[in-house]
Parts: structure tokens; C-alpha cells; sequence
């Protein structure tokens, strides 16, 4: 048995070695139509389908293999006129093999493309067994929300990520969604489910990212319930954003009911304020929590990050909290206990500059200290769960202490 | 000025020396296997590494042997030139210090360094040991190569015969004109 392998073995190096050393361009030719043609495929995955369709001239072989691709990109900046834009996106999807599933799929119309065609194309992904899907879209203002939500009930979806610049985008009450793991929603607009509140994602039981974008509720809507026990990642960025007509009045709450979390991030500079988040459950396997924003009292979000092990917070932040925990009434509010900190990592925003001073008075707080580590003209502050004692170090920018680690980055 | 130069290059030799004798504390403690290339090079290669080879693992799941035993594993359509690349690749990015740019300028650089002729051989040696990561980043970059080329380009870069009559071409482009089929 060994022996025949070997023989074997032998025979085909010796093959080789005469191929590598009269390599002519003919030989050539032929050791690259070895690709199959799922290298090929492959390879046309990663080019705009507009480019793909066009290797259907290079020969009879070529003639057919776009067809044959699970991967589509639709995108308008290839195309010079809306027109040649749209026939070719219906000309792709009535000339491919319609056998194969369309995997991946990446929409990106001209502004005024018609719903008719937007809604064929979701149509068609969903009777393809779509897997992920990104579209942009951008509805003018002036036109009707025409939108067909059928996207939101496909089955076989994993990744969805909508990015829709136009006016909000009404979702229904709850996304059907069985297989979908990850969710990036931009400027949508949720409808409630029961009273005042929506629930929409309860019943993706898969999902585990969550990424919100300059998202809103419905008009008849106060609470956006994000309730999940499998979510392990959510970011909320710039969601829920009062105008200057409504700031006095707006009321929205965002309440989590996510046990399963691990990583929590906030980017708001626009209108959330401490009291709009909350969590129905204690958040036990919180590990990195992060929050940027420019908003006053946000002290009370701190509730939600009292598990946390890492926290990443820029300047501007940390100056808002240190200001928000001067102005608390002695012992009557307390402020939450970071009892599990690990690490504290300020980002630092070169415009935005916390004197020494500001940091060194929040010290007197005897729940959650902040002790200053001046260096070149660096500060970091640093709040205190459990640790009494303080070791501190200087190491290249990075100030270690005894089980705990401040970083701060520029 | 020269004693200060002494005394400055000591401590950098220092910390080499420590460094190199932590690295060949870990190659000690590592498993590796050998491999045969086509031009019959045996390499020592990490198994950390090795094992992220689809074709390796495939050999060892038939003869579970050869991991333990001196015999050298026989990458049949894999020459010693591509499998010095490979591994380059496959160390670098393996490399737990790595940060995300260090990969990107290594990616690129790596790119730069091949001609089209040695890109191809890589495609195949990839597809045939069926290693993941590389393959996607030689495909993608075969991509962004041929991508905006003319027809002639693609066809010498594929090795492709066009099997088209002259006829048939200008009518298969008459048909698909609204794929824009022109490649200029």
C-alpha cells in the first residue's frame, strides 16, 4: 500500500518537474483553465455585477457563468442614466439561472428609482432565499411611503442592513425574521404593537447585533421595547431625535430587555436624555459598555452600565459626567457603583479639554471617585468600583493599577 | 561618541537576545508537521498553521499517522516557491500582535512583490490546498485587477481562448448591449 503511494506520489512530482521546467504560455493556458468554475465565480463575486455580466464576451465557456452567481451588486454610480440603471437590474434578474439562490445581495438605486422595480427586487431576493441583503434607499419626501414590507418576513435572511436617507421608513410591528443574526437599521420608524409600545424585534430569535441609526418611533408610540434574550451587541447612534419644536415635550423611552447583552455602545449628540434608558433586566453579562455624547445628565444611563468591565468614554463625556455627579445632592441620589470596572478608556477629543481641577473636585464624591493621573499634559479620570487602593504607574501612556487598567487614546 | 554609541546598541541586542530566546522557548513547545512540496522541499511547518490547510487536514483524516510520524505529507500540486508565500501569508496574519494595519500594509506589499504569472500559480496553489483566507484575498484581488480592463487583457490574464467567429461575437454583443458589454 505504502509502497504504490509513493510510486504514485513520485510519478506526478516527476510530471510536474517537467511541466515547471518547459512552462510555454500553451501549457500555461492550460494549467489556468484548471480553475474551476466555481473560481471563477468566485473571483466575479467580488466585482459589481455590471462587470461580472460583461465576462460573458470573453468566450463560449464565459458565455453563461454570470448566471450561475449567488452574489449580485447593484450599484447606481456605475451607471450613467437612471434608465440604463433600471433595465439592466430587470434584464440581470429575468436573464439569470433562476435555480440558483442569490446569496448576497447589495441595492443601491438611483434616488428616484421606482418603488415598482425597488419592490421586484426584493421580491425576487426573497423567492432566492436571500441570506444578506444591503439596500440604500432614499424615498423623496414628496413621494408616498411605497415600500413593500414582505423584506421584513423572509425567512432565510441572516444580514439585513438598511440605509434609507429619505424620510422614515415604517417597519410593521414585528420583523419576521427567523434566521436573521445581524441588523443594521438606518432611519426607520417604529410602529407600535400594543398601546404605546413597539416591540419589533422580540421575535427574531437569532438576532444577536443590533445597530440603530437616527432611528424614530411612530407618532402613537412612547417606548421603543428592545427585547431579545439572544442579542449579545447593541449600538444606538443618534436614535430617537427630538426636533427644536418637541425637546420640552418629547417623552420617547428606550427600555432593554436584552439578559443576553455583552456589549453596549451609545453615540448621542443629539436629544436622549437620562431618564429615556432603562432595562427591565440587571444586564448580568454586560462586559464593554462605550458612550460618546454631548448631552447633558446622562448620569442615570450608568444604570445600565453597572456590570460593565470595560468602559470607553470620550473627553467630552467624562467632563458631562464628572459635572452631572458635582450637582448631585450629597447622599440622596446615589450614583451607581461600577462594581466590576476593569478598565476605563477616555478618548480624547484634542478640542474638548477637562482641567485638572474638574477631574480632582469630583474626587470628594465618595461613591464614584475620580482620581486624576497627570502626564505631559494628558488626564484621564478614573472611576472606582471596589478598588481601595491605588498603585499608580506610568507605562508609555498607559497607567496601570492594581487590577485595573486605564488607557487613554488620542 | 563612540562609547555612547556602544552603550546604546548594547541594550537593543539585549532585548533581541531575550526575544530570540523566547521565541525558541515556543517553537520548542509547538507541534509541527512536515510537508512535501511538488519539487520535493520538505518544510517544518507549525501545526497551528498546517491545520488551516484544507487539503492537510484532509490528508490526515485519512492517514491520522502522519501527524505523529516522520513522514512528510505530500502537497502534490503545491511547488516550493508558492508554499514559501503561503506561509509568509498565513504567519503574518496568524501573528497575534498584528494589528489591523499591519495586516493592510502587509496585504498590500505582499500584492505588490507578485507578478500576474505568480499570482495565478498562488490562485492555484490556494484552491488546491484550499486555504480560506488567502484564497478569498487572491480572488478579490484577481477582481480589482481584471476589473475596467479591455476584453484582450482579461482573455491573456485568464489564458482564455475566445472560441467566438468574429460573427458571433459582434451578435452576442448586439444582444446584451444592455449589460453595456463593451469593455471598452
Amino acid at each position: 500500500m505504502e509502497e504504490g503511494k509513493e510510486t504514485k506520489g513520485k510519478l506526478m512530482m516527476e510530471m510536474k518537474r517537467q511541466r515547471a521546467s518547459g512552462r510555454d504560455s500553451k501549457e500555461e493556458r492550460d494549467r489556468l483553465s484548471e480553475l474551476s468554475d466555481c473560481v471563477l465565480l468566485h473571483i466575479m463575486k467580488f466585482m459589481d455585477t455590471r462587470y461580472a455580466v460583461q465576462t460573458c464576451i470573453l468566450s463560449k465557456r464565459w458565455k453563461n457563468l454570470w448566471k450561475c452567481l449567488t452574489t449580485l451588486y447593484f450599484h447606481d454610480r456605475y451607471f450613467r442614466s437612471i434608465e440604463n440603471f433600471n433595465k439592466f437590474v430587470s434584464q440581470v434578474l429575468s436573464s439569470r439561472d433562476s435555480s440558483i439562490p442569490v446569496l448576497n445581495l447589495h441595492f443601491c438605486p438611483f434616488n428616484i428609482t421606482p418603488a415598482k422595480l425597488l419592490n421586484r427586487v426584493m421580491k425576487y431576493a426573497v423567492m432566492h432565499n436571500v441570506q444578506k441583503l444591503r439596500i440604500n434607499i432614499s424615498f423623496p419626501t414628496n413621494m408616498p411611503n411605497l415600500f413593500d414590507p414582505q423584506i421584513f418576513s423572509c425567512p432565510s435572511l441572516t444580514v439585513l442592513e438598511l440605509y434609507n436617507s429619505g424620510p422614515p421608513l415604517e417597519l410593521p410591528k414585528f420583523l419576521q425574521l427567523p434566521a436573521l443574526k445581524n441588523l443594521l437599521l438606518t432611519n426607520v420608524s417604529f410602529t407600535p404593537s400594543d398601546n404605546d409600545c413597539a416591540e419589533p424585534f422580540s421575535t427574531c430569535k437569532l438576532l444577536n447585533t443590533l445597530v440603530l441609526q437616527g432611528c424614530s418611533l411612530h407618532k402613537d408610540a412612547k417606548v421603543l421595547l428592545i427585547s431579545n434574550s439572544n442579542l449579545s451587541s447593541l449600538n444606538l447612534d443618534n436614535t430617537f431625535q427630538a426636533t427644536p419644536n418637541n425637546l420640552d415635550t418629547f417623552q420617547h423611552k428606550i427600555v432593554l430587555s436584552t439578559p443576553n447583552l455583552s456589549s453596549l455602545t451609545i453615540m448621542d449628540y443629539l436629544s436622549f436624555s437620562c431618564h429615556q434608558l432603562s432595562s427591565t433586566c440587571d444586564l448580568s453579562f454586560l462586559e464593554e459598555g462605550s458612550i460618546c455624547t454631548t448631552l447633558p445628565k446622562i448620569i442615570g444611563w450608568l444604570q445600565v452600565f453597572t456590570n460593565v468591565k470595560t468602559l470607553t468614554l470620550n473627553s467630552e463625556t467624562l467632563r458631562i459626567l464628572l459635572n452631572d455627579l458635582s450637582k448631585l445632592p450629597t447622599m440622596s441620589t446615589q450614583p451607581p457603583c461600577l462594581v466590576r470596572l476593569e478598565s476605563l478608556k477616555v478618548q480624547m477629543i484634542p478640542w474638548i479639554s477637562i482641567s485638572d481641577e474638574e477631574v480632582n473636585k469630583s474626587c470628594y464624591h465618595k461613591l464614584l471617585k475620580v482620581i486624576s493621573l497627570v502626564s505631559d499634559a494628558l488626564f484621564l479620570g478614573r472611576i472606582v468600583g471596589n478598588i481601595k487602593e491605588v498603585e499608580e504607574k506610568v507605562l508609555r501612556g498607559r497607567y496601570r493599577t492594581k487590577g485595573m487598567e486605564i488607557s487613554v487614546l488620542n | 561618541m563612540a562609547e555612547e554609541t556602544e552603550s546604546t546598541k548594547t541594550e537593543p541586542l539585549k532585548t533581541a537576545e531575550e526575544e530570540f530566546k523566547k521565541l525558541e522557548i515556543t517553537e520548542e513547545e509547538e507541534s509541527e508537521l512536515k510537508l512535501e512540496t511538488s519539487d520535493h522541499v520538505t518544510f517544518m511547518v507549525e501545526a497551528s498553521i498546517a491545520m488551516k490547510f484544507g487539503a492537510v487536514q484532509q490528508y490526515l483524516e485519512v492517514s491520522p499517522a502522519a501527524s505523529a510520524s516522520a513522514t512528510a505529507i505530500p502537497l502534490h500540486n503545491v511547488a516550493s516557491r508558492e508554499l514559501i508565500l503561503i506561509l509568509e501569508y498565513y504567519r503574518m496574519h496568524d501573528w497575534v500582535d498584528a494589528g489591523e494595519r499591519d495586516l493592510k500594509e502587509f496585504d498590500e506589499r505582499f500584492l505588490k512583490d507578485l507578478n500576474y504569472e505568480e499570482l495565478k500559480e498562488l490562485l492555484l496553489a490556494a484552491n488546491y490546498l484550499n486555504v480560506e483566507k488567502l484564497f478569498n484575498f487572491l480572488t478579490k484581488s484577481i477582481a480589482n485587477i481584471i476589473r475596467n480592463k479591455d476584453v484582450e487583457f482579461v482573455r491573456t490574464f485568464f489564458g482564455i481562448d475566445n472560441d467566438y467567429t468574429p460573427e458571433e461575437e459582434a451578435a452576442y454583443r448586439e444582444e446584451n448591449a444592455w449589460a453595456g458589454v463593451k469593455f471598452v
